[in-house]
């Protein structure tokens, strides 16, 4: 039987996703006690440029772990430009966020730093964020997109050196100036980030009417509607019959089989809070543990 | 040409819904249908048999361009004209209500096994329609006084009624879901399965209309009829009404019935498919067989009225008075509902939405 040879494929395959997830596990957990050995020194990991994806040259990568090394060490918080071509069963932020916490990224005892991500796997540009809570480290969501906005410029080029290179340029001037408080608190409004928006003040009855009336006038309508629409359905009648009144008997069930196949996981990540990223090609933001960031697709 | 006359005053006798029998509507006197023995019928029928005489054969032409040969009797009672269309089996003189039956097109292949007699009289069936028509929120409200009965014509329909045993044999895909949290990670687990059936059911008595002037999808929302009642057929029952003798034959219609006792298998067989999230079906071979095929006839009302100068017609079932149509619906009853329904809720919205506000 047809059905029946599709299932007996379908073992070999179980079996295999099985194998692997049990390999990724192992490799996890070898990774996790390596990243404890690994010597944390004060200006962060001593490599800032993990190529993996060999996307820049010698001398590009040689130049960036030059400038990356120097502004960690003048801004005392660390950085590391990661590439990779294979993200495995992780999604983008989520390498970026093992990464971070597996490789001894991180200044002084908070570990703070960014990690620019990109992963040409998933094909998109991502920058996390650790322990970066105070002002200094912290990008807003703004800061973050306009950062976004420069390097994505490249991205779409297929210039990953320039990405790497212009968030050098772009990562500093935003932390160290940033936009106003002003601009951000508006741009919080604008784009409805959560926890910063005002205390409204109570609204008088007259104003709460006023505000209330084009949702009332919506939702009215389509009650009226709905009535209306059953009301004319009921000037006709004579419903179909249902097949109880012809069955004999009851249903004699002589095979019945249901058959275990495989069990097929996925996982995804508890949010506490997210917020969009917005920009060209579509973005994502998360906030989940000390870390926090944003991306965008290529 | 038959008719049924009094053994007793030689007037003519219909069948009575009420009382079960034929009844001699000018003395009274009732005979009990299934007590009666085919000499004692032959014996009614005596009188009437002199006047099965053909008067006229014409062609009309139908609205739709078919030919139909039409027979013009002369009624034996006041002399008036009674016509028939190739497939009348029992009418009555237009003038005089004398009741004819046309023996050759309810005998040999063209006789019904079964039959299920009306069950209430012409007087209730305008009853009900008119209760019919004062229900309707939109309906007109002069309407129920106002429309005139232009035609209210009792009708025994002919069906043919099947009995299927169907085999059905269903593969499907199924998924069951569970979830897992484990730290900031949540795990799902879908299980999937291979879910296999065999099942048999049997359907009795699947009825499918036999008439072309009825349309299908009226008569079988006409269903359900109560099988209880239905009984060995005999003309009498059909003594005072109308009654058209079969168009298409039960292996014509067979395909029809099949296809509902399928459709009915296959949902009975997916049923048992429960307890999963999702059931996807690959495969499925559903095969009825026929096991019986009888020919009856089904009483209906026909109203035929008219209501600001157009027709409308209803069609009542003619034993459990289950009505198929649709009720006129007037415009300013519907401009007035949606505009009280829209200003009633607008304002308890409104109240709502604005105290919410308010907090
Ligand atoms: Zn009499
Ligand atoms: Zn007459």
């Amino acid at each position: 039987m047809k059905v029946g040879m599709k299932y007996i494929h379908a073992r070999p395959i179980w079996l295999r996703v099985c194998m692997m997830a049990f390999c990724l596990m192992l490799m996890g957990n070898v990774w996790m006690t390596t990243a404890w050995a690994v010597e944390s020194l004060e200006s962060g990991s001593a490599q800032k440029v993990f190529d993996q994806a060999s996307l820049f040259t010698e001398s590009q990568a040689e130049a960036l772990e030059e400038r990356a090394a120097q502004i960690a060490e003048e801004e005392q918080y660390d950085i590391a430009i990661v590439t990779t071509n294979y993200t495995g069963s992780m999604v983008t932020y989520e390498y970026a966020e093992s990464f971070y916490e597996n490789n001894g990224i991180g200044y002084g005892d908070n570990k703070q730093g960014f990690l620019l991500l990109i992963d040409m796997d998933n094909r998109q540009v991502y920058i996390d964020e650790y322990n970066a809570w105070e002002e200094n480290f912290q990008l807003s969501t703004r800061e973050r997109d306009a950062i976004l906005d420069v390097i994505m410029e490249y991205a779409y080029d297929g210039d990953f050196y320039g990405v790497a290179d212009s968030f050098l340029d772009e990562l500093p001037q935003y932390l160290n100036n940033g936009i106003s408080g002003d601009a951000d608190y508006q741009y919080a409004i604008e784009h409805g980030e959560p926890g910063q928006q005002e205390v409204q003040e109570p609204l008088t009855f007259p104003e709460a009417v006023k505000e209330s009336l084009p949702l009332a006038a919506l939702t009215a309508l389509v009650i009226a509607g709905i009535t209306l629409i059953i009301l004319i359905a009921v000037q006709k009648t004579g419903a179909k019959p249902s097949s109880a009144e012809y069955q004999k008997g009851a249903l004699r069930i002589y095979r019945r089989n249901d058959t275990f196949i495989n069990t097929t996981v996925t996982k995804h990540k508890i949010e506490t809070s997210s917020s969009s990223g917005g920009g060209g090609g579509g973005g994502s933001s998360h906030h989940g543990g000390g870390h926090s960031g944003g991306g965008r697709s290529f | 040409m038959i008719n049924y006359k009094c053994p007793q005053c030689g007037a003519y006798m219909i069948y009575n819904p009420a009382k079960k029998c034929l009844i001699c509507e000018y003395c009274g006197k009732t005979e009990d249908i299934k007590v009666l023995s085919a000499e004692e019928q032959a014996e009614l029928l005596q009188e009437a048999e002199a006047s099965s005489e053909v008067w006229e054969e014409t062609v009309t032409e139908e609205t739709n361009g078919e030919q139909v040969m039409m027979r013009h009797y002369i009624c034996k009672n006041c002399g008036a004209e009674i016509m028939t269309d190739e497939n009348t089996a029992a009418t009555m003189c237009g003038f005089c209500g004398n009741p004819t039956l046309i023996e050759d097109r309810l005998s040999g292949e063209t006789r019904p096994a079964k039959v299920i007699p009306f069950s209430f009289s012409r007087e209730e069936a305008i009853e009900k329609f008119r209760a019919w028509t004062k229900k309707g929120k939109l309906t007109p409200s002069v309407f129920s006084s106002s429309a005139s009965l232009d035609k209210v014509t009792g009708l025994y329909v002919p069906y043919w009624i099947y009995d299927f045993d169907v085999d059905a044999q269903m593969q499907a895909t199924a998924t069951r879901v569970r979830h897992q949290r484990k730290g900031q990670y949540e795990y799902i687990y879908t299980d999937h399965f291979a879910l296999d059936r065999g099942v048999e059911v049997g359907y009795e008595r699947i009825p499918a209309d036999a008439s072309k002037k009825m349309p299908d999808d009226v008569m079988d929302r006409l269903e359900p009829f109560d099988y209880k009642e239905m009984v060995a057929f005999e003309m009498p029952y059909l003594s005072g009404f109308q009654a058209d003798k079969y168009d298409y034959k039960g292996e014509e219609l067979e395909s029809r019935a099949a296809a509902r006792a399928s459709s009915y298998a296959e949902t009975a067989t997916r049923n048992t498919m429960n307890g999963y999230a999702t059931v996807n079906v690959v495969h499925k071979n559903i095969r009825p067989k026929r096991t019986k095929m009888e020919y009856t006839m089904f009483p209906a009302w026909i109203v035929n009225y008219t209501y600001q100068g157009k027709s409308y017609f209803v069609t009542m079932n003619g034993q459990t008075g289950k009505i198929v149509g649709k009720r006129p619906t007037s415009v300013a009853r519907a401009i007035g509902w949606f505009a009280g329904v829209y200003a009633g809720s607008f304002a308890i919205v409104l109240l709502i939405l604005a105290a919410m506000m308010m907090g």
